[in-house]
Parts: C-alpha cells; sequence; structure tokens
C-alpha cells in the first residue's frame, strides 16, 4: 500500500504540475484563444485533487493494514 | 497563505490515539514516524488553490498597475514578465478564487481542529534564545498572520476598487499586492530554514487529517462547499446589484443646451456611476457620473453630469519660439498627454455584460504578437468578432461646443497600413471612427515616437493672431488651471490661412495657437450624434441626441427587450488615462 501511496503522490504531482503549466500557458497565450489551455489546467486540477484524495486514503489504509 | 506546519501529521504517531497504543507500536510505524513529513490533504488543496489564485491576482493586478499611478515605473520594469491581453477577467476571477480559498480555509481549520497550528502563544517562541527550529516554527506562524492580514486588506480594497472608490484605496491596494509579492518569496525561504527541503516538499505529500478531539468529520467537503456558497453570494450580490438605467418613452423632447433643467429630464431615474484612477481630477483620480436618458420612439437623449475640476479646453496647442511653433504638450509623440489636452467623456455600449468593459481591454505592450506595438505601451481596445461596442466620444475642443460627438465603435483589430506598419503612424487595433468623416483635424505634422521635441511643421496660421489669441481666454499656459467660458481653442479654417513664411513672420514669438482646425462638416456613420456642453461649479453637463435605431454595423440600437450595457469613462484633461468603470450599468429601453 506504502507504493500505491507514493505511486499515487507521483501521480497527483505530476498532475498538479501539468495544471500549472496548462494555466500558466492559458495566461500568456493570446487572450483569444486561451479557452482549450484553460479547461485542460481546470481538469487537471481536479485530477490533482482528486489524486491527493485517493494518495491520502491509500496512506490510511496502510496504516491499519500493519 | 496556507499554513502547512501541521505537527500531528508531520510526526502522525505522535497522535493521541497512537500515544494509547504506543505499546502496539510497529517497527513499520516507527518508520513511517522518521520518514518525511507529510500535510493534510486539505491543507495541501487549499495550499495550493490559494497560491495559484495569489499569483495570478498579482501578475494580472501588476500589469493593470503598469498604467496606474502607484508604482508604474516598477510594474513597467516587470512588463517583460507579466501576462498580457484580456486580463480583467483573469483578475476578478482570481480574486474571487482567493475569496474562495479564504472562506474554505477558515471552516476547514475550526472543523478540522487545527486552530492550535497558528496559535498567537507560537510567537512567544521568538523571544526565547537558542530555540533553534522552533524559531522558525514562531517566524513561519507570524508570516503566515502577515499574510492573512495581506488577503484580506487586498480583498477588501480590491472591492472598493471595483465599486468605483479610488483616491488612497488603490495606493492601500497596489502596495498590500507589492507586499504580497515580496512575502510568497519570504514564505518559502522561512519554510525551507524550518524543515529543509522536505518541508517544502510535504505540499506534495498528503495524509489523512488526523481525526482529534477538536475535529469534526467532512472539515475539506464543508470548507468547499462554504466557499463556493460564499463566492455564489458575492457574485449573485454583484449581479443583482448592478445599476439599470431605464429609458422611459417620453413625449416631447429636450433642448440640447447643456443644461439639464428640461422638465423632460425629472421623468428619467438617475443612475451614479463612481469612476476612479483617472488622470488629474484634482489628485483624485476619482469622478462621478450621473446619467439620466429618455427616448420618443425616434430618438434617444441622454444627460450626462461628472465631476471634473476644471474646464480644460487646450487640445495639444502651440507655442511660437524664436526657432519656430513648439508642442506644448508632452508625450504627444506616444499618445499619451495628460497636461495640454481637452476634457472628454466616453461612452461605450455592448451586448456584452462581461469584465473589462465587455471584454475590450487588452493591456500589455504588445498584446497582439506579430501587430504593430501600442505607442504607449499600455494596451489596446478591440473585442472579439460579433461583440461590437458602439462607443461616443464628446471631445471639449473637437466639436464638443460646436454641437457634435464623436461616433466611434471597438472591434475586431484592423489590417494596420504601412505607415502604421512602420512606427510612423498610431495603430490603434479594434479602436476607429464610424465610416465618414469628422469635421476636425491637426495643424501640426504628425511625428512618430520621439517627435514633437523640436519645431513641429504647420499647416495654417491665423488670419489675425490678436483675434485668435483673444479667443484663447486669460488661461494660455496652465493646463490645470481652468480655461474661461467661452474660450475657442479651435480654429475655423475659414480664420485662417495656409502656412507660408511671410504670414508666419507677422507671428510675435510667444503667440499661442490651437492645435486643432475645424473645416467642413460630419459626415456618414460618424455624423449619427449631436450633443451640447456647459461646465459649471466643477461639473460638465452634457445633452447627446442620436436616433434609437441606426442600423449601423458600427452602432448599438437602443430596442425594448434586448438589453444593453453602458460603461463611461472620464477624460480630465488626458489623451488616453480616463478613468475606470468596472460595472457596467444595464439599459433597459422601454417600449
Amino acid at each position: 500500500m506504502l507504493k500505491q501511496q507514493s505511486t499515487l503522490t507521483g501521480l497527483s504531482a505530476t498532475l498538479f504540475g501539468a495544471a500549472v503549466l496548462f494555466l500558466f500557458l492559458a495566461l500568456y497565450h493570446d487572450a483569444d484563444r486561451n479557452a482549450p489551455l484553460l479547461w485542460s489546467a481546470v481538469l487537471l486540477l481536479i485530477a490533482a485533487v482528486v489524486s491527493w484524495l485517493v494518495a491520502a486514503s491509500a496512506g490510511e489504509r496502510d496504516h491499519f493494514s500493519d | 497563505m496556507v499554513d502547512f506546519v501541521h505537527t500531528r501529521d508531520d510526526h502522525s504517531a505522535a497522535s493521541p490515539q497512537r500515544s494509547e497504543a504506543g505499546e502496539r507500536r510497529t517497527a513499520a510505524e516507527r518508520g513511517r514516524q522518521n520518514a518525511p513529513p507529510r500535510s493534510d490533504v486539505g491543507t495541501i488543496v487549499l495550499h495550493w488553490a490559494t497560491a495559484l489564485a495569489l499569483i495570478v491576482c498579482l501578475l494580472t493586478g501588476l500589469r493593470v498597475g503598469t498604467f496606474g499611478y502607484v508604482t508604474p515605473r516598477f510594474d513597467m520594469w516587470l512588463s517583460p514578465i507579466l501576462p498580457q491581453g484580456e486580463l480583467w477577467t483573469w483578475h476578478f476571477f482570481s480574486g474571487l478564487g482567493l475569496f474562495f480559498c479564504t472562506s474554505a480555509y477558515l471552516i476547514y481549520v475550526y472543523r478540522g481542529g487545527l486552530t492550535a497550528r497558528n496559535t498567537f502563544k507560537k510567537l512567544r517562541i521568538m523571544l526565547i534564545p537558542g530555540a533553534g527550529k522552533m524559531r522558525w516554527d514562531a517566524i513561519n506562524v507570524g508570516l503566515h498572520w502577515v499574510a492573512y492580514v495581506l488577503v484580506v486588506m487586498m480583498t477588501t480594497t480590491g472591492i472598493l476598487l471595483y465599486l468605483g472608490f479610488g483616491g488612497w484605496w488603490v495606493w492601500i491596494h497596489a502596495i498590500t499586492a507589492l507586499v504580497a509579492f515580496g512575502y510568497i518569496f519570504l514564505h518559502v525561504l522561512t519554510h525551507y530554514l524550518y524543515g529543509g527541503w522536505w518541508q517544502l516538499f510535504r505540499l506534495f505529500r498528503p495524509a489523512k487529517l488526523v481525526m482529534t478531539r477538536a475535529a469534526r468529520p467532512y472539515a475539506l467537503l464543508l470548507g468547499t462547499a462554504v466557499g463556493v456558497a460564499m463566492v455564489a453570494v458575492a457574485a449573485g450580490i454583484d449581479w443583482t446589484s448592478r445599476d439599470t438605467l431605464v429609458i422611459p418613452h417620453v413625449n416631447g423632447a429636450p433642448k440640447i443646451d447643456g443644461v439639464l433643467d428640461d422638465e423632460v429630464w425629472t421623468r428619467a431615474r438617475p443612475v451614479s456611476v463612481r469612476t476612479e484612477q483617472g488622470a488629474n481630477l484634482g489628485g483624485t483620480g476619482e469622478s462621478l457620473v450621473e446619467i439620466r436618458a429618455v427616448h420618443d420612439g425616434i430618438n434617444v437623449y441622454f444627460a450626462f453630469r461628472w465631476e471634473d475640476p476644471t474646464r480644460s479646453m487646450k487640445r495639444t496647442p502651440l507655442i511660437k519660439l524664436a526657432d519656430g511653433w513648439h508642442m506644448l504638450a508632452h508625450n504627444s509623440d506616444i499618445a499619451n498627454v495628460a497636461d495640454f489636452y481637452e476634457d472628454k467623456l466616453a461612452i461605450g455600449f455592448s451586448r456584452s455584460p462581461t469584465f473589462g468593459s465587455g471584454e475590450s481591454t487588452y493591456m500589455g505592450t504588445d498584446p497582439l504578437p506579430g501587430m504593430p506595438k501600442p505607442l504607449h505601451g499600455m494596451g489596446y481596445h478591440y473585442v472579439a468578432e460579433g461583440n461590437v461596442m458602439d462607443v461616443w466620444q464628446w471631445k471639449a475642443s473637437r466639436g464638443g461646443h460646436l454641437g457634435r460627438v464623436d461616433d466611434q465603435y471597438f472591434d475586431t483589430p484592423r489590417e494596420p497600413t504601412p505607415d502604421e506598419w512602420a512606427g510612423k503612424a498610431r495603430w490603434q487595433a479594434g479602436y476607429w471612427n464610424d465610416p465618414g468623416r469628422a469635421f476636425y483635424s491637426y495643424n501640426y505634422k504628425s511625428e512618430p515616437p520621439g517627435g514633437y521635441r523640436g519645431p513641429v511643421g504647420i499647416y495654417r496660421l491665423p488670419k489675425d493672431w490678436k483675434a485668435m489669441e483673444a479667443a484663447l481666454g486669460s488661461n494660455r499656459l496652465d493646463p490645470n488651471k481652468s480655461d474661461d467660458e467661452g474660450a475657442h481653442w479651435w480654429m475655423m479654417e475659414e480664420e485662417t490661412v495656409p502656412y507660408s513664411p511671410e504670414a508666419d513672420a507677422a507671428i510675435p514669438v510667444g503667440t499661442v495657437m490651437p492645435g486643432v482646425l475645424i473645416s467642413g462638416d460630419y459626415e456618414g456613420d460618424r455624423a449619427d450624434i449631436h450633443g451640447a456642453a456647459k461646465w459649471k461649479n466643477g461639473h460638465w453637463h452634457l445633452e447627446t441626441v442620436r436616433a434609437l435605431r441606426t442600423g449601423s454595423h458600427y452602432d448599438q440600437d437602443f430596442i425594448p427587450g434586448r438589453d444593453l450595457y453602458m460603461w463611461v469613462n472620464v477624460f480630465d484633461h488626458t489623451q488616453i488615462r480616463h478613468t475606470r468603470h468596472m460595472r457596467g450599468v444595464r439599459i433597459v429601453t422601454e417600449p
């Protein structure tokens, strides 16, 4: 389970990093054409949050499994 | 902003439950205790939401500050790393995001039993000699409180600015934002000094919130729900409290003379709009604009009354020196005059109620890459396809006292001319005049950026320079002093002769001459609006008339059942640095 938590932590950090990248691309991109970038950033942020929540739960399950 | 020093999740085995079960602690648990720290998932989510909202808010706000008055040079120095484009929407939405985070975090901390993490008692540790690492913990707690105060100040002053209050609120908002900008770096540094890299990395390493006796379930869920509800309430209050200007159908038209004493105006409910951060205006940058409107089934009539401490009529006048005629105004070459310039009022009508005056304001030194850059480095007005904004601009000396209001528009950016590509002429992206012609022109030859430093080329000279100077009134050289009533800071073509060295030689050095020439009349779409204005007791009074429907692509028609949104901007003897109006006024035309 620790391995699973570690994987999820890495995944969420990657998703978050990608979301930040897309968000700033949208912010610095031509304002008329940034909607796809912005939506991508929002979806990635939601995925990162879900991943963080699952990672935290995985850690809890690991505690009780000892 | 969000505190992520949480000892319970930092050393999870030290929790009460685990202490009671200490004898059952396994080797695995001890291993975890020594492992790098983690943060509870709620803190991680809210921390990063706050960080992103704050950074977007600051970056967009710094861009807005490049054409403000608090630290414009510093903001312009940062310009290469600041975003460009339609940033008002980003700024307001990130501000709302910050409001969400603040609300959610408050609930999360209380619900999660985490209030101890930022208790003031920790600050005492700073006074204890040799406290070591714990001193950095105390410093971090102190800094968190600084952040909370900064966010509250930025939010409060931001709301005031949004409502149209200027003056000191602008300064407080801008300075607080700059302190917050510096805080980010300090925040990272002090947490690093507290716990090294793992203290920073813990913000990516989630753990479940430890349930103590003080904690209640669903802290993050409820915090998020409350945050969303707070944002929804704030947005709802904003939308439902926006001003609505109802245009009633009346019998009889007002006399268009700039005197708002017509009986018909008593039947129009006025709307007052606070505008702020304009140039001059007695140093406050603020101007309250009162608006009334009626229609008679054929024409729509508006009455505007706005604060302006001076009657300013001089629009880039010229003075004769020993070596020739010189421009009195500064920054005319970059279209950014804020001294020898006429007063103006701009009124924009759009079908779109969105931020940034119906998404028509694009900020930056190069907001349209690949197109000519704005001469003044501040940005452009244009709109997306199908979102035309009808712009009426009353100009005190360019027809504003001769019965005319200029009919202009914001549309998609126009293809530049060769001179505009070459930077010799000012390209204005999507901000242009309606088709047709105006009766004003300029009495000097256009010069590119860097120009107007020496003698300028002149087209025409007055036939009678003494009569011309007499018409200017008593104030010729002070742009901050009111001009006389009836002062003419323009020349009719018939009062002039073409420039010649002989005619010029007859005019003495020191003579001041208007920069505006009037010839012929308005024609075409551009001639749609008539008006008259008078300045009295620190206020301009303007009455306008236009057909309800013009059918022009560049105009907005006033149609019952089809709402419009209006923005007003006051120019106090400034070319472009008008006041800001954030919340568009809804216009309802009655049948």
